[in-house]
């Protein structure tokens, strides 16, 4: 496999993919219990062949949460022992106005 | 840095949800979900994982993360791909529940 020589974590290019396959994939959709499965899936699997695409030489977790909009409380948060020189991670949240709630995101270790 | 037990090179599923679930326990056990001290609970949970973790000394780096969310009935889906060395890497998850709240703890462990 070959790698490009940046082993920097760009967080930008990588929100972009997070933003670009959460809405290709959910924009425009309500809560469907029989498709919830296969968008959560699609989102996961096409966000990381993404990152893949880019060529860089890190590992990446990439995780998704779909929530119905009926009032709960959802509270997530990340804690990381990695290297911050190269490591990150980003997060795309949906906009207020969806009618789910989405949160996806990418976790980047260099190796 | 020097590594104690660094053949020990793949990731300890069983040993880090133990670890886990004494944590998430010894916070939420017997806790209702309120709003203006979950973010202390996540805070609490996520650093003494790490903490425990980097006590274990082993070669690996490690993602945590916590999800709490109030238990209303509501459908709630998660999901994850992970892109890593399938020999050395790895992870655990723990599900908390009560009457008011559901707590998922994960932990991504990947091999330096």
């Amino acid at each position: 496999m070959d790698f490009n020589d940046e082993t920097v974590f760009e967080k930008e290019v990588v929100l972009n993919i997070l933003k670009e396959v959460t809405e290709e994939t959910l924009h425009d959709q309500t809560y469907n219990q029989g498709k919830v499965g296969q968008w959560i899936s699609d989102i996961c699997e096409k966000s990381t062949k993404k990152l893949v695409a880019l060529g860089k030489p890190f590992k990446y977790v990439v995780t998704c949460v779909i929530m119905q909009k009926n009032g709960a409380g959802m509270h997530t948060c990340s804690s990381c022992f990695w290297d911050n020189a190269n490591d990150g991670s980003a997060s795309y949240k949906s906009p207020q106005d969806w009618p789910l709630n989405v949160v996806t995101t990418c976790f980047a270790l260099a190796i | 840095m020097d590594f104690e037990g660094e053949g020990d090179r793949t990731f300890n599923t069983e040993e880090v949800r133990q670890l886990v679930e004494e944590l998430v326990n010894s916070s939420l056990s017997t806790a209702v979900y309120t709003h203006s001290k979950v973010t202390t609970w996540q805070a609490t949970i996520v650093e003494n994982t790490l903490k425990r973790l980097a006590a274990l000394n082993k070669p690996f780096k490690y993602v945590v993360t916590c999800m709490i969310s109030q238990n209303t009935g509501g459908a709630t889906h998660t999901a994850h791909t992970c892109f890593w060395d399938a020999e050395t890497d790895g992870f655990t998850k723990y599900r908390f529940e009560n009457g008011t709240m559901v707590c998922l703890t994960t932990v991504y462990g990947m091999g330096i």
